[in-house]
């Protein structure tokens, strides 16, 4: 066993020496929690969002019809709902003369989107033509332009429905339709992206605590990963196998490793949360079963980067699983952007991944979910941990050099 | 201390040893020779327990490397062809850590790796990374990690590659000094044949993974014969200075060559006085004189028709 810990303590000492891993395990998921809990995090916090604006250019001349009133869905988008009370609590709807000046706006950061309706867009509604709305936003604020484009193609979606009508029914019963379908509430609660929809806890949870957990755990992922690589390059360095030509077992060795992995990432959590705690006064629940949590996570990385360490042959796809792990992941399982914004698709696929859990796990106990809510992302991650470090171990110490 | 026995090794389709075996006696240094692809490092790696033979048995030190490899490793000792050094490391933390994994600990340890540094004269350099080290002192601390243990075979894999040639020479100086004055047994691979030459007692030449010669250098030089060649540098070598070189005793067989008289010669020590006294009775002076006696080199040359570094 004392061989175990010399080669995790060996391990533990070149991931303290190396000053580019020490700013990617640190210094890089502390300036990214910052910088994301503050630009985004207004968004989470309960309902205080700090509204954004939006330049409306309605230029609908509407539609008249033969009998009853006439119709005018750019109004109707730019009064009844850019202006109901729902859209009004995250954002205030200008109205412009035209589109340039419109977009102007956006490109000088004064609106987060400029929506167009053109002239004969009723018209051409009822008479079953195709017709579009413009939208540009801001690419800088891809979540508020999101929310935008949600409203817009929510309204849309609707409006196209009386497309369909008018061509099959003619204009008169589409008209009907429509006057419903166009008011009714688009921008619901669950357009929202607040973070009370992600915790099902009695406690609202901050952006700071949000990107806290999130960027905890893509990087801890990106480390996992990286420690893999290094285990390829002991293989291809030489120094593996000189570790096999002294009197220490392959089992010693892949032990060694796999546990040197490990601590790191143990290290990195541990300095991640105190870090979070202390600096930016993030709460992340209960003690142990935080603590709990961490390790359940720790294990499943190592054990998915030992497995990945154990079959990859070169370094560099080991790297590509860095950017493919610690990326999309992190994307995938609401790392980057709160997973409710996500198609349910991708909500059903992100369950696949440890991240998810791992996410899951850390936002419920943050906002006050019970020991409850820790069994299955606790189980998940255990399980997860084992069986993919017992496969890569096994493999690890049974390859040939 | 090392017997090898009929090992052969294949990847996929490709025999990369072919029923090698060697034997090297305790205290004995044993060269292996051969060009590069020769089957010298899988022949090692075998050897060392990092390759499994698909057929053969190595035993070292009276133990076999399948079936006992823990005490069969405890015996050597290894240095790779790759710097197998972590370069954030000192010097010092690399071979704590070496010897840690040879058992080593606490004082034992301490005093083991004052030994090794002195051995490879880096002691004053102990506590520098291995990354500010250059090519050659990188070499010399790769040796020193192999000889914490105080191994009874100390197993070389062409361990002056690409260095400069004071660190070669510190490298050699080191390693006949423990074979001579600690008795070490050493199997030493190279592709240089000087190497071999000035280390070794033994050797075989290894080629497309078979042993094609073995034997004491001599016995191996003689492969190609017996002779050395004395060449002579002389304006004008004439027909009767041919003539009366070739009547001197121990001279096989004299001629002109470009500006030089070359002699074959069974004994170049015995023959270069009297040929060089034939030389002047015939009233010629000589400007330079090359002696060159039969060689590994031209014994690899002479059995496979390629140079050792081809």
């Amino acid at each position: 066993m004392r061989k175990v810990y010399v080669i995790a303590a060996n391990s533990l000492t070149r991931s303290a020496r190396d000053r580019r891993s020490l700013i990617m395990l640190l210094v890089m998921p502390l300036v990214l929690i910052a910088i994301l809990g503050i630009t985004l995090g207004n968004m989470m916090s309960g309902g205080k969002i700090s509204t954004f604006r939006v330049v409306v250019v309605n230029q609908d001349q509407g539609a008249a019809l033969p009998a009853g009133p006439g119709l005018n869905l750019g109004k109707t988008l730019a009064e009844d709902v850019f202006g109901s009370a729902e859209a009004r609590r995250v954002m205030v709807a200008a109205p412009a003369a035209d589109f340039e000046s419109a977009q102007a706006e956006v490109t000088a950061g004064r609106a987060v989107a400029a929506v167009y309706v053109p002239p004969t867009y009723s018209a051409d509604i009822l008479a079953g033509r195709t017709t579009r709305i413009q939208v540009v936003t801001d690419p800088g604020q891809p979540t508020l332009a999101h929310i935008v484009m949600q409203v817009v193609g929510g309204f849309a979606d609707q409006v196209s429905f009386g497309n369909l009508a008018a061509r099959a029914l003619g204009p008169d019963q589409a008209r009907q339709l429509l006057t419903a379908r166009a008011k009714s509430p688009l921008l619901d609660e669950k357009s929202l992206p607040r973070l009370q929809e992600v915790s099902s806890g009695a406690r609202p949870v901050s952006g700071l605590q949000y990107y806290a957990a999130a960027m905890a755990i893509m990087f801890m992922v990106m480390t996992a990963f990286t420690r893999a690589r290094d285990i390829l390059q002991e293989r291809q360095g030489g120094t593996l196998s000189r570790m096999l030509a002294t009197p220490t077992s392959s089992r010693q060795i892949a032990a060694g490793q796999i546990l040197g992995s490990m601590v790191v990432l143990l290290a990195q959590f541990l300095v991640l949360m105190l870090g979070t705690h202390f600096f930016y006064g993030v709460y992340w629940g209960p003690w142990i079963p935080v603590l709990a949590l961490g390790l359940a996570f720790t294990l499943a990385s190592t054990g998915i980067a030992t497995l990945t360490a154990a079959y990859a042959r070169d370094p560099h796809v080991v790297d590509l699983a860095v950017g493919l792990a610690g990326n999309i992941f992190a994307v995938l399982s609401g790392g980057m952007f709160p997973l409710y914004l996500f198609p349910p698709g991708l909500q059903a696929v992100a369950r696949l991944i440890p991240n998810y859990w791992g996410l899951k796990g850390f936002l419920d106990q943050m906002g006050g979910v019970g020991p409850g809510g820790l069994t299955l992302p606790l189980l998940v991650l255990a399980v997860t941990g084992l069986a993919t470090g017992l496969l890569g171990a096994r493999r690890l110490a049974t390859r040939e050099v | 201390m090392l017997q090898v026995k009929n090992i052969v090794k294949r990847f996929g389709d490709k025999e990369a040893v072919r029923g090698v075996s060697l034997e090297v006696g305790r205290g004995e240094s044993f060269g292996l020779l051969g060009p590069n692809g020769a089957g010298k490092s899988t022949t090692i790696s075998i050897i060392c327990g990092l390759l499994r033979p698909d057929q053969g048995e190595v035993i070292v030190g009276g133990h076999s490397v399948a079936e006992e490899p823990v005490k069969a490793k405890r015996v050597m000792g290894v240095v790779p062809q790759d710097i197998a050094l972590y370069p954030t490391l000192s010097a010092r933390e690399n071979l704590a850590f070496w010897g840690s994994l040879y058992d080593l600990s606490g004082r034992e340890l301490q005093s083991r790796m004052d030994e090794a540094l002195e051995i490879v004269s880096l002691t004053d350099r102990q506590k520098d990374r291995i990354n500010t080290y250059s090519g050659g002192m990188k070499r010399r601390i790769n040796v020193a990690a192999a000889l914490l243990h105080r191994p009874q075979l100390l197993i070389m894999d062409e361990p002056t590659v690409g260095i400069d040639p004071q660190s070669r020479n510190n490298i050699l100086e080191t390693v006949r000094r423990l074979n001579q004055e600690k008795s070490m047994t050493v199997l030493y691979t190279s592709h240089y044949m000087e190497e071999v030459e000035y280390l070794c007692q033994r050797l075989a030449i290894i080629d497309h993974g078979q042993v094609i010669a073995r034997g004491s250098l001599d016995e191996v030089r003689h492969l190609v014969g017996t002779d050395a060649t004395i060449r002579l540098k002389i304006a004008n070598p004439d027909e009767a200075l041919v003539a009366a070189s070739a009547d001197v005793p121990g001279v096989r067989q004299a001629r002109a060559d470009e500006g030089a008289l070359v002699a074959l010669v069974s004994d170049a020590a015995a023959v270069l006085s009297p040929l060089m006294a034939t030389v002047a009775g015939q009233g010629k002076k000589v400007t330079g004189i090359e002696v060159q006696e039969p060689n590994l080199e031209a014994v690899f040359l002479h059995l496979t028709g390629r140079a050792l570094r081809d």
